[in-house]
């Protein structure tokens, strides 16, 4: 958006850097204060609407959340993970290299939010990168996990099996 | 400076060191503070502070995650804001490192803001939390800080000892020694301690740069050091190191200024004049060349005669002129355009760069001291926070009709779905049948059948026509030949039933079951019905949610909009204001020219009258 003020802004980032010490920092704070909580407001206001969204979205009683998370990681290298409930696929994601380096720095992925049906269900992740040897790996993991009237939380953990010196895929409910 | 710079890396270690980053079992309590760590790792700080708000909503809490959402809300420049909830924040309660970080983060607010109390302060807590290593971030900032407050204390040794731990490509090394000898030079007009600058000014030169940014410090050490040559009238000395600094970067005009009055202060009038018309062609209208056209003039007059020097000043004054009235056209260009939005946010159909309008506008490039005020860079980057942030909020409130929308629907649902049950008594229906199959179920396993009477229970829809065909036979009063044979036909059916009795158990068991079953699950659906028809209340009170967010966020639409028409404003008075430095410059320096022409008109007409 806006080329003309991004342009502005990049000027802005080199004149930041090219200004050495002793540019008048002290400013007003009134209209700058107002200004970081009106954007503050915002993302509070971004989070409120999110809450509710899921509130209403995906009620308490089938609410079914899906992590991912990394334990070291170092003999699979992410690409992509498919997951599938009961059957059908319900999220597809590509990781990037930033999103894969903050899975390695100790982040977790909330991969997908959604309902499931009350009693049994059956939940697969697939897994596709590179394994050991930097070889095309793919492997599934299966949970099955019982949705009754409280929301379930379940975490995919990739992690590395230093005995085996192979990779494995953890789904549990936490 | 480091208002940004160093900040961000302040954070960026502050995240990646420590416990934050530890791998565990993942947890509910801990997956609000590694899911906004996902968030961080990418820079997405928006993200990250709302994934931090949306668990506080949620009801976690937990000190490291408001640090989370203080450490996004500053990555983000929203300093006041993550310095109110650092404040809330209970200190003690942080992991070691990540308290020691705090300070760190702290100190360099204070820093920021020139509070060298609560700078010293911070500087303390953090010595007694934290060993220096040398090599780490945190302790790179930590002895720039302490450096930086020693020399505030006028502890200039112990100031230079704390940048001597640092390595010497470290641009806080290049800031630090820029800064330690601009303290020096600042007191060596009344002290002894020039010599002290010059060294470190000369250290500093020495250093080697590996980036702009410290090229841009060298430089502007070069011409701080030759203006303390050029006070010391060490002419010789400063030469050098002006013809050094480099003419297309940002201390080259000013260098090649002081560079002409060298060759003026010398005598050498052709170079300075060369130098003089460097700057007017290539750097017209900047800062640096304002005297170049008197001092053009004056070169000519020494070198070429009065004859040359009246042509350039008249040149000179000529194209003064010119910009003068250029200048006028482009500042009510400037304050049209600037007042309307689209313009400045580009939606319009102007295909050229704002910069480089101001650029030909102006003549020169000085704009960018403007642009490196510092209410200009808060006041830009404001407007373009508000406006997106504008932006943003337009569509929150169709989502939020969407979001009504749906829980109308749903509403909708279970009253019409409750309204059903209760009608028909669905509920006691379903309880009632649920009995039934279950008592048959359990009739059905737990019964001994007789032969003599029970055995119709399981005959098939056939079998029964069969015997009733029989005994309609038997009442027609047929001979007992005919009797006879009725009763062994009976007879062999009852027998064939009672063979199957077990399968056709099994049968029924199974038809009963699945009624059963249909029966429970109609059952659990009237009970969600109930459980939903009892959470309406709940429901209403999401359309009250809905409703108090559209108004909030009509509110913060309003407030933004008002905001960004301040933003603009103060762009629009700040610019204005510049482009007046540049119109009183030109006066003044047409005022200078005419002067000069004056002077050597009367000078003609001195020695005129004097040949007369």
């Amino acid at each position: 958006m806006r080329p003309i003020l991004n342009c502005l802004i990049v000027c802005l980032i080199v004149m930041v850097t090219l200004d050495a010490y002793g540019s008048s920092e002290a400013l007003d704070g009134n209209a700058t204060n107002t200004d970081e909580n009106l954007e503050a407001e915002l993302l509070q206001l971004n989070a409120r609407l999110q809450l509710l969204e899921e509130d209403l979205l995906y009620p308490a009683s089938s609410r079914v959340a899906v992590y991912l998370s990394m334990d070291l990681g170092e003999l699979f290298a992410l690409d992509a993970v498919t997951l599938k409930l009961n059957g059908k696929d319900i999220t597809h994601h590509l990781y990037t290299e930033r999103q894969v380096n903050a899975l390695y720095k100790g982040g977790v992925q909330k991969l997908y939010v959604g309902n499931a049906k009350q009693g049994v269900n059956r939940l697969t992740a697939f897994f596709t990168g590179k394994g050991p040897h930097d070889r095309d790996y793919k492997r599934a993991t299966t949970l099955e996990f019982e949705q009754s009237f409280e929301p379930v939380f379940v975490e995919l953990l990739v992690t590395d099996n230093t005995g085996s010196q192979q990779p494995e895929f953890v789904a549990t409910v936490f | 400076m480091y208002g940004q710079i160093g900040f961000m890396w302040v954070l960026c270690v502050m995240f990646a060191q420590g416990a934050w980053a530890a791998q565990a079992q993942l947890t509910r309590e801990s997956l609000p503070m590694k899911h906004a760590l996902y968030q961080h790792w990418q820079s997405e700080y928006e993200a990250a502070y709302r994934v931090a708000e949306y668990y506080q909503l949620r009801g976690f809490y937990s000190s490291e995650l408001r640090l989370a959402q203080a450490s996004a809300s500053l990555e983000l420049g929203y300093l006041a804001h993550g310095r109110e909830l650092i404040n809330d924040l209970d200190v003690g309660s942080l992991l070691p490192e990540n308290q020691s970080r705090l300070h760190l983060y702290l100190a360099r607010d204070a820093y920021r803001r020139r509070d060298w109390t609560l700078l010293d302060e911070h500087l303390e807590a953090l010595t007694s939390l934290t060993l220096l290593t040398p090599l780490s971030f945190d302790s790179r900032y930590h002895y720039f800080l302490l450096a930086e407050s020693a020399r505030q204390h006028g502890r200039h040794v112990e100031a230079e000892d704390m940048l001597g731990q640092l390595e010497k490509d470290d641009s806080y090394l290049f800031y630090g020694r820029f800064n330690l000898a601009t303290s020096l030079v600042a007191e060596s007009k009344v002290a002894e301690s020039r010599p002290e600058a010059k060294r470190l000014l000369l250290s500093l030169i020495d250093l080697p740069t590996r980036d702009l940014e410290q090229l841009m410090l060298t430089e502007r050490a070069r011409v701080a050091l030759a203006d303390l040559y050029l006070e010391d009238g060490a002419l010789d000395a400063a030469r050098p190191l002006l013809s050094k600094v480099s003419a297309s970067h940002q201390y080259g005009p000013p260098a090649l200024a002081r560079l002409a009055r060298l060759d003026m202060q010398a005598e050498r009038y052709e170079n300075a004049a060369a130098i003089w018309n460097h700057l007017l062609q290539v750097y017209p209208w900047h800062r640096a060349a304002t005297a170049a056209s008197s001092g053009l003039g004056y070169a000519m007059l020494q070198s070429r005669g009065e004859e040359a020097a009246y042509g350039s000043y008249l040149t000179a004054l000529t194209k003064i002129e010119a910009q003068q009235a250029r200048l006028v056209t482009f500042r009510q260009q400037l304050l049209q355009n600037l007042r309307d939005p689209n313009w400045m946010l580009g939606r319009g159909d102007s295909e050229r760069s704002l910069l480089t309008w101001l650029a030909e506008g102006l003549g020169h490039n000085d704009w960018t001291t403007w642009l490196a005020d510092e209410s200009v860079r808060q006041s830009a980057r404001h407007w373009q926070s508000l406006d997106t942030a504008y932006t943003q909020l337009q569509s929150r409130q169709q989502d939020l009709a969407i979001l009504l929308t749906v829980d109308a629907e749903q509403q909708r649902r279970i009253k019409s779905a409750r309204s059903t049950v209760y009608k028909d008594d669905l509920d006691q229906v379903t309880v009632a049948l649920i009995h039934n199959i279950e008592m048959k179920l359990s009739d059905l396993r737990s019964r001994r059948y007789e032969i003599t009477s029970d055995l119709e229970t399981f005959a098939t829809d056939e079998e029964q026509a069969l015997f009733d065909t029989l005994e309609q036979l038997r009442a027609s009063k047929l001979g007992q030949a005919e009797t006879e044979r009725i009763d062994r036909l009976v007879g062999l059916i009852r027998f064939q039933i009672y063979d199957a009795i077990p399968v056709r158990k099994q049968q029924q068991a199974a038809q009963l079951e699945a009624r059963l079953s249909d029966a429970r699950k109609a059952e659990q659906r009237i009970a969600r019905i109930n459980t939903a028809a009892l959470r309406l209340p709940q429901a209403d009170s999401v359309s009250g949610r809905i409703h108090l967010l559209a108004a909030d966020a009509e509110s913060l639409s309003r407030r933004t909009d008002l905001a960004l028409g301040l933003a603009r404003d103060t762009l629009v008075a700040s610019m204005s204001e510049f482009v007046g430095r540049d119109e009183a410059l030109l006066a003044a320096q047409a005022n200078g020219l005419q002067y000069d022409i004056t002077r050597l008109l009367d000078q003609q007409y001195v020695v005129a009258e004097a040949v007369r």
